[in-house]
């Protein structure tokens, strides 16, 4: 123990010292762009190779970071790590706005990235961005060649520009505080950990804090320049089990705020820990799915969460697949005007709103990745498609950004379209009460005994990737349920477990019968600062096919747990 | 101690490489002697002196008491033994073994100057390996699921009952799982499979060790260490046309604990540490070319001083712009000099990974030396052993030292070839036909069973004559053959060789500093682009004389069981006739623009 208490005030001051260097950095921060600046500018005179196009686009990035995790199982530390490390990485763009070398078989750039100097020394980083840069070009003068090659002889492939153009805006923002090293946290993932410690049926269980900080400094050949600080806490639990059946049942949960809002004692970690391991237990001992359903679904919670999430992504934001994909055509292209929700639901998507209800909004901001100034888009008005979520990237849909160009990957140099503060809202909503009721006179009106109520799929929905993943495809996978609940036309519930949902297609949301119950928020803080927040409520789905999962179960353990022969009294 | 390391093989998968070293300058050096011409004489077998090794065996690690965590893995270890009782499906296991390591390590870069990244890692884990069937048939029969009975899994830094216990019994229970799994497949495979060439045991009964040591703690001067590594990185800041360019260091102290169901008792403390320096460039036709300098080693006090450091970083930068400049070999067949490092780093790859026991039982590899125990397959006046006990030869610390295998054998010399003899093979507890005990080589560094792997091996002539006589004898033996030259290899960054028999049986090594040595006295070229290959029976019967200028690499090697710290030492060879081939080019040309040579201060974030 006296060794953790010594690396934990070593911690303490290692932050202290890191805090005093991010304040170096910020003196530094015109040292700092004033080397990249000169590089840029020379590469903007001399980077050519005969008889190929040049760039017209030049943009280089400077981060250095920090991070901190600490990992506990079963009451004991079992893992400490702290790194600190800086990179270089910068990208160019051959040809023009109308048809540059991107968009060709992939959505990422002619880019490069190397390992930087953590204090900002200016011929290290211009030496990185040189390097970058020409290795950069190249790539670039071949994939333009390639994809002129390709458009000759498949001239219908382009449907738009490659890039837009925009007034871009720099922007820096405040610190995002420091490190958090209160005991409290670390006493807490001990205790809430330790917890684990009173089930038996928990077979393997870890609580994780890490702290990440960082600071970039982002410079292009537009101007755009910005000076960015960040940083956030994440506090992860995660536990399995294993049913008497040998299926494996596992639960996670994880919460990632900023510094300043990062308040150990109110986490509740023991607390939450005890509830997981309930949960776990409940869910071990529940009854397999053992039927195939087809019907309407009642998605509450953070399952409907993941539902909406899954259909903005997907249909809502404006992003061409590349030139050389066989499936050329966004989900909802050319669907403007036409109904793709209820006549009650409208969805709009604010990044310049701040707060929900008096709770922040995480998805909130000034100006996007790419320096374009966030606005409020309508997406759907009263069920009938209006708009999408537009980087600078443009689409058969969109000429130029809304300011929707999201990096929400952790400074990658490569945003996309994505969204902000999203507010699905309805239009005389049923109460929570009425929105069963409604459900389950469906449930009679189909000729159903019975139905299902999925309360989580074992996630949020909202992630730090945003808005679901790419596909052109107009089907939406499911994932497993992890609370979901038979429930029959008199509305008793009974949870079951070993359940698995076919994919669902996009165009089924037109058919939604119900939306209602209360508002809810889910808001997901990235340690970039820029996060992303939904607003919605709960629905009823107008069918899903439900069916047991053909995954085979695990045979049990040879042995009986320690926990449990600890827990077990002897007879 | 090495100056340079090297890395080495994988047999029939991927591989790879450490690199080129330091060209330190001293007796019998190329750059000393490159001047120099000779008058002919045809090579003799075992020309010169006897030669002499000074070998040492350093002190053994303290022995201590058994601590906590030795107490809490017998326990445990005993608790599963007695419990798991096998079924039907999956017997029980007849051998169980339980591993705890703690581990802390510390690791920083830097690049022209500035630090880059610094980490500081601390962790515990569990191992757990058991075996079902017996020692004459169990689940690692066909040797093709070797990660099969053997699971792993993190735990608390501190022996804590509870913690500790229930990551041994998850990792236990997966083991187990796996270990049926495979039992049964090999037992279906058993009776499809066409019979087996060479039949053995899967398991040898061999006597376990008791052993003791004391826990290290560590200690380490952090900020001496990035100021080091700044340092030396700072070297490269006047070099522009070196594109990038940096270095590493890490240190690492593990403590691990080792019981095994058959008495094997091992607690045994180890440190490591590995510095690198690494810088590359293109030529102007677009050939890609590195240099590293790798200094790997047990003991933070065999980290060579900075001076030293310093002088070898300066002679890679000058050793890059020179093969920048030198012009591309064409392919070349005929004599060759490979120095002492380069000679080490071809044995170790060419030879060494053929004599690892399980590969002349292994059903897909190409078995090249399987049959030839007692049969001549290199000259009369070369010997080579592999000793683990070994600390350092001639001064030089040895990377592959250790007294007990990570089976809990005893380690001990294995002569391998006795005066171009073949007498035997590098042993873990895998039998082959004719060999039935482990001799101390079972080697892991990951979640697979111990497979038999090279440690320090040395090859020793009866004779050898002075360097500056070796190259007289390559530049007879070049005109002998009615060649313009010959080649000297001084510096190589690894290689690699495929010993499944889908592949041919062949090797590549990877040379970095060759030089022609010309019959008519001009003095020596660099080359560059060059690649050696062969196979290994023509080519070891190609050494026609040995130097009595021995050298070490250091370096980590990379096979099947992961990576494992080795040494090699060898004198200088010459061969009669060896094989190269062109190197691939590099996909870009160099630079457009020169890079920014403007001077700036460190740490100031401007240039001036």
């Amino acid at each position: 123990m006296r060794y953790f208490r010594l690396c934990g005030f070593l911690v303490v001051v290692a932050c202290v010292l890191s805090s005093r260097q991010a304040r170096a950095g910020q003196a530094d921060g015109d040292g700092i762009f004033s080397a990249l600046r000169k590089e840029m500018d020379r590469n903007i005179k001399g980077l050519r190779l005969k008889g190929a196009p040049a760039p017209y686009f030049f943009a280089i990035q400077y981060t250095r970071m920090m991070a901190v995790s600490h990992t506990a199982a079963l009451g004991q530390p079992v893992s400490r790590r702290k790194t600190r490390w800086a990179a270089v990485s910068g990208l160019v763009r051959v040809g023009n706005y109308d048809k540059d070398d991107t968009n060709f078989y992939g959505f990422s750039p002619s880019m490069g990235s190397t390992a930087g100097p953590l204090e900002g020394d200016g011929l290290a980083l211009r030496r990185a961005a040189h390097t970058i840069w020409d290795s950069a070009y190249k790539i670039a003068v071949e994939r333009y060649a390639k994809k002129e090659a390709y458009l000759a002889s498949h001239p219908k492939a382009k449907r738009c520009n490659d890039w837009s153009r925009v007034q871009v805006r720099p922007w820096q923002t405040r610190p995002a505080g420091t490190f958090v090293t209160s005991p409290l946290l670390e006493k807490g993932i001990l205790a809430a950990s330790g917890e684990f410690r009173r089930h038996a049926h928990v077979l393997g269980a870890s609580v994780t804090w890490s702290q990440m900080e960082g600071e970039r400094f982002l410079l292009t050949s537009e101007g755009l320049r910005v000076h960015d600080r960040a940083g956030g806490a994440k506090v992860a639990i995660s536990l399995y089990g294993q049913a008497t059946d040998g299926q494996y049942m596992t639960l996670g949960w994880s919460k990632t705020l900023p510094f300043s809002e990062l308040k150990p004692a109110r986490l509740g970690l023991v607390a939450r820990a005890k509830a997981m391991a309930e949960k776990l237990r409940r869910l071990l001992e529940a009854p397999t799915f053992d039927e195939t359903f087809s019907g309407p679904i009642l998605l509450e919670g953070a399952a409907a969460a993941t539902l909406w999430t899954a259909f903005i992504g997907k249909g809502l934001r404006a992003d061409m697949p590349p030139v050389a994909w066989a499936s050329g055509r966004m989900v909802f292209e050319g669907m403007k005007g036409r109904r793709v929700l209820p006549e009650s639901v409208t969805i709009v998507d604010d990044p310049t709103a701040t707060r929900f209800r008096g709770t922040r909004l995480f998805g909130h901001y000034v100006t996007d990745d790419e320096g374009v100034a966030g606005q409020k888009v309508v997406l759907v008005e009263r069920g009938k498609l209006k708009g999408f979520l537009a980087s600078r990237r443009p689409s058969v849909e969109t000429k130029g950004s809304n300011g929707h160009g999201r990096d929400l990957s952790g400074w990658s140099l490569s945003p996309r379209p994505n969204g902000s503060n999203v507010f699905v809202k309805v239009r005389r909503p049923l109460s929570s009460k009425s929105l069963k009721r409604k459900y389950l006179s469906l449930l009679r009106r189909e000729g159903l005994d019975h139905g299902y109520i999925i309360r989580s799929f074992g996630n949020t929905g909202l992630s730090r990737a945003g808005f679901g993943s790419y596909g052109t495809s107009p089907s939406i996978g499911v994932p497993p349920p992890v609370e979901i609940y038979r429930v029959d036309t008199k509305g008793r519930e009974h949870l079951v477990r070993k359940v698995r949902i076919q994919a669902v297609q996009i165009s089924d949301f037109a058919s939604i019968p119900a939306v209602g119950g209360p508002e809810r928020l889910v808001n997901v803080y990235v340690w970039t600062g820029r996060g992303v927040s939904l607003v919605y409520r709960d629905f009823i789905f107008p069918k899903m096919n439900l069916t047991r999962p053909a995954t085979s179960e695990q045979r049990l353990p040879s042995l009986p747990s320690p926990l449990s022969r600890l827990l077990t009294p002897r007879k | 101690m090495e100056k340079k390391a090297a890395v080495l093989a994988v047999l029939g998968l991927p591989i790879l490489f450490g690199c080129p070293g330091p060209k330190a300058g001293g007796k019998g050096h190329p750059r000393s002697v490159r001047r120099k011409t000779h008058g002919a004489s045809s090579p003799k077998t075992a020309p010169g002196e006897p030669v002499a090794l000074r070998e040492e065996f350093g002190k053994l690690p303290k022995a201590s008491e058994p601590g906590p965590w030795m107490r809490l893995l017998e326990r445990e270890l005993e608790a599963s033994r007695r419990g798991i009782k096998g079924d039907k499906s999956c017997p029980a296991p007849y051998f169980l073994g339980y591993q705890a390591t703690v581990s802390t390590s510390f690791a920083v870069t830097a690049t022209l100057g500035e630090l880059s990244g610094v980490s500081e890692v601390r962790g515990g884990y569990v191992g757990v390996e058991l075996r079902v069937g017996s020692h004459r048939f169990d689940q690692t029969h066909f040797l093709d699921r070797i990660w099969a009975g053997v699971a792993g899994e993190t735990t608390a830094v501190s022996p804590e009952d509870i913690s500790v216990r229930t990551a041994l019994w998850k990792a236990t229970d997966r083991a187990y799982r796996s270990a049926c799994q495979a039992y049964s497949a090999v037992k279906a495979k058993h009776e499809t499979a066409p019979k087996e060439e060479r039949v053995s045991d899967d398991f040898s009964v061999d006597k376990p060790v008791q052993y003791l040591a004391r826990p290290k703690k560590f200690s380490l001067d952090r900020a001496h260490w990035k100021d080091v590594v700044s340092r030396l990185s700072g070297l490269f800041r006047g070099h522009p046309h070196i594109e990038q360019s940096g270095v590493q260091f890490r240190m690492t102290v593990a403590n691990s604990y080792m019981v095994t169901s058959e008495g094997g008792r091992i607690q045994l403390p180890e440190s490591s540490f590995r510095l690198v320096v690494s810088a590359g460039l293109h030529a102007d036709d677009g050939m890609s070319l590195e240099c590293v300098l790798s200094y790997v080693g047990r003991e933070g006090k065999h980290i060579p001083s900075f001076a030293r450091l310093e002088r070898e970083t300066r002679q890679l930068i000058t050793d890059l712009e020179a093969l920048r400049r030198a012009p591309v070999a064409e392919p070349y067949e005929g004599p060759a000099i490979f120095k002492g490092k380069a000679a080490a780093v071809f044995f170790h790859e060419v030879l060494g990974h053929r004599l690892e026991g399980h590969r002349q039982k292994l059903r897909r590899s190409g078995q090249t030396f399987a049959l030839k125990v007692g049969k001549r397959i290199m000259p009369s006046f070369l010997s080579l052993y592999d000793d683990p006990l070994l600390t350092s030869i001639n001064k030089t610390p040895l990377n592959g030292f250790y007294p007990v295998d990570d089976e809990g054998i005893a380690a001990r010399r294995a002569l391998l070839v006795d005066k171009g003899v073949l007498r035997g093979f590098l042993m873990s507890r895998i039998p082959i036909p004719g060999l039935s005990h482990s001799n101390g080589h079972g080697r892991r560094a990951g979640l697979t069973i111990a497979i038999p792997r090279q440690a320090n091996l040395v090859l020793k002539p009866e004779r050898g004559v002075p360097f500056s006589e070796l190259r007289k004898m390559l530049v007879d033996e070049a005109r002998r053959q009615g060649k313009k030259y010959g080649l000297l290899f001084t510096d190589v960054s690894g290689g690699f060789t495929f010993t499944n028999r889908r592949m041919p049986q062949a090797f590549k090594v990877m040379p970095v500093m060759v030089y022609r040595v010309f019959v008519d006295g001009r003095p020596d070229e660099l080359i560059r682009g060059v690649d050696l290959v062969g196979t290994p029976l023509l080519t070891l019967t190609r050494i026609v004389a040995a130097g009595n200028d021995f050298e070490t690499f250091n370096g980590m090697c990379g096979a099947e069981s992961g990576w494992v710290p080795v040494s090699a030492t060898a004198p200088s060879l010459l061969f009669s006739k060896v094989e190269t081939q062109k190197k691939p080019v590099g996909r870009f040309r160099p630079p457009i623009l020169p890079s920014p040579s403007v001077s700036a201060r460190p740490g100031k974030g401007g240039s001036k």
